[in-house]
């Protein structure tokens, strides 16, 4: 996989998701756009590399979702999307064999059971850390449902943004040929 | 997690490592790992400017009225603030009149006048009669409230506004301390709090009092003691003004000038505009009913 590429893509992806955020709103749903690409990677990357690349988009998402606190200032929480990424990366990892990389609706459905997964290791950190009076304001019900309407969104922007993404392939340097050459000296 | 075949036993330590230890930010409370904020900057600063022309791109998508909802409208932040402006002006205005009226009632109380017996009824007017010969008003509160002629109505500041004259059960009215059916009474200047210039004033017209300066026999006295404008001046007691009205505000001193009475030529006179002016105008008054009142039939 090219990591420049991947870089490109992913601050064009945070930059869609940030900028377009409010456009496809709906209440406190809104789709995850770097999840399509997080899918994107995990149908084509290496699994070395594609587990790298979930956990580091993850940990950007934690960097830049900053928490309100009850006091209504902002925090930010290292870790719970990072987590979260990275198991729903093992999932797509191992359904990957079972998808056709080249249907959107494929997408769609790895964006959707991977942001529920996702989603679920984020939504158990933070009510984890209610436990001992954490100054987050976090209401798990509220959340568990905003993260079930937006795993939904996801699925359903992911097998649009996967028009692009399945071309980008080739981009990103993940095309069969040179990803089994590239990375098969390694081993 | 799933061995890629590329992957080393480092990368794979380096891997879990990383993991146990997001897992740790994850879950330390937020006195710990605070400080990780300041880590946000540099991907911050490199995303959101990009995202700049996309939320203005949103925004002009879903129009104006997906914004109302969020945002508040610049005018009504603006009317807000202007209200809340009006309002503390209002409030420090009713603080200052407080103030004025709680310093004139510490001059009462510190020149002696006695409110032991007196007892104070709230009443609106509701009527005024400027234009008549006798300049009255209509209060109403009666003798079923206890009212009697010769009560004393005071408004702001404990000005005086002027004395029952007829009563109802359930109105009364007041002859306007203004008025020109009014009788001379005795006033004193304030000079000091404690020190005071005893004058006679009566009606003049404008709703101004008017009266000569009784000058004190001790030529020291006399030396120190200068009426000025802005003085106040209250109420002595005598004529037909109960002891309830003693000290009680007839105005302040608008001027001294020569006395133009045939029997105080030479003397200076006194000019004083109440501090409700015009009288006929005020809103609500106070009246004071004295529990054994000392002016029943009294008349100005």
């Amino acid at each position: 996989m090219s990591w420049p590429a991947a870089l490109v893509l992913s601050w064009i992806f945070f930059a869609l998701n940030h900028g377009l955020r409010d456009l496809f709103r709906i209440g406190d749903v809104t789709p995850n756009l770097v999840y399509a690409l997080v899918v994107a990677i995990g149908l084509a990357a290496p699994p070395s590399a594609a587990t790298w690349a979930a956990l580091l988009l993850g940990l950007t998402t934690d960097l830049l979702d900053q928490m309100p606190t009850k006091a209504g200032e902002a925090a930010t929480v290292i870790g719970p999307h990072a987590l979260g990424y990275l198991a729903s990366m093992q999932f797509i990892l191992a359904m990957r064999p079972l998808m056709n990389k080249k249907n959107p609706l494929s997408f769609g459905f790895l964006a959707l059971t991977g942001s529920i997964i996702s989603g679920v290791i984020v939504v158990l950190v933070f009510t984890f850390r209610t436990i001992y009076n954490d100054p987050i304001a976090w209401h798990a019900k509220h959340e568990l449902l905003v993260m079930l309407g937006s795993a939904v969104s996801t699925g359903i922007a992911a097998i649009f943004l996967s028009l692009a993404l399945i071309p980008l392939s080739g981009f990103l340097g993940m095309a069969q040929g040179g990803q089994q050459r590239r990375f098969g000296k390694r081993a | 997690m799933v061995k890629s075949p590329g992957q080393t036993e480092g990368a794979r330590r380096l891997l879990v490592g990383s993991v146990v230890l997001l897992a740790l930010f994850a879950i330390l409370p937020q006195s710990i790992t605070g400080w990780t904020r300041y880590l946000s900057a540099l991907p911050r600063a490199l995303v959101i400017p990009a995202t700049a022309p996309l939320t203005k791109l949103s925004s002009w998508i879903r129009g104006p009225a997906h914004h109302r909802d969020e945002l508040p409208n610049t005018q009504d932040v603006e009317r807000t603030l202007s209200e809340q402006r009006t309002l503390i002006a209002q409030l420090r205005a009713e603080n200052e009149r407080l103030l004025k009226a709680l310093e004139a009632m510490k001059v009462i109380v510190a020149t002696g006048s006695s409110a032991a017996n007196v007892r104070t009824v709230v009443a609106p007017v509701v009527g005024s009669f400027s234009m008549s010969p006798t300049s009255t008003i209509r209060v109403k509160a009666g003798s079923s409230e206890g009212v009697t002629k010769g009560s004393v109505a005071i408004g702001d500041l404990s000005q005086v506004v002027g004395i029952v004259t007829d009563v109802d059960a359930r109105t009364c009215t007041v002859q306007l301390l203004t008025s020109k059916e009014t009788k001379n009474f005795k006033a004193a200047i304030m000079v000091t709090e404690t020190e005071i210039l005893e004058c006679v004033l009566a009606p003049t017209s404008g709703g101004l009092l008017k009266g000569d300066i009784e000058w004190p026999t001790d030529p020291a006295k006399r030396e120190r003691l200068i009426p000025q404008a802005g003085q106040y001046v209250r109420m002595e007691p005598g004529g037909i003004w109960p002891n309830s009205a003693t000290r009680l505000v007839v105005g302040i001193v608008e001027s001294i000038e020569q006395s133009t009475s045939p029997t105080g030529v030479g003397r200076k006179a006194v000019v004083v505009r109440p501090t409700i002016d015009p009288l006929s105008r005020v809103g609500e008054v106070i009246l004071r009913l004295e529990a054994t009142p000392d002016a029943k039939d009294g008349t100005p």
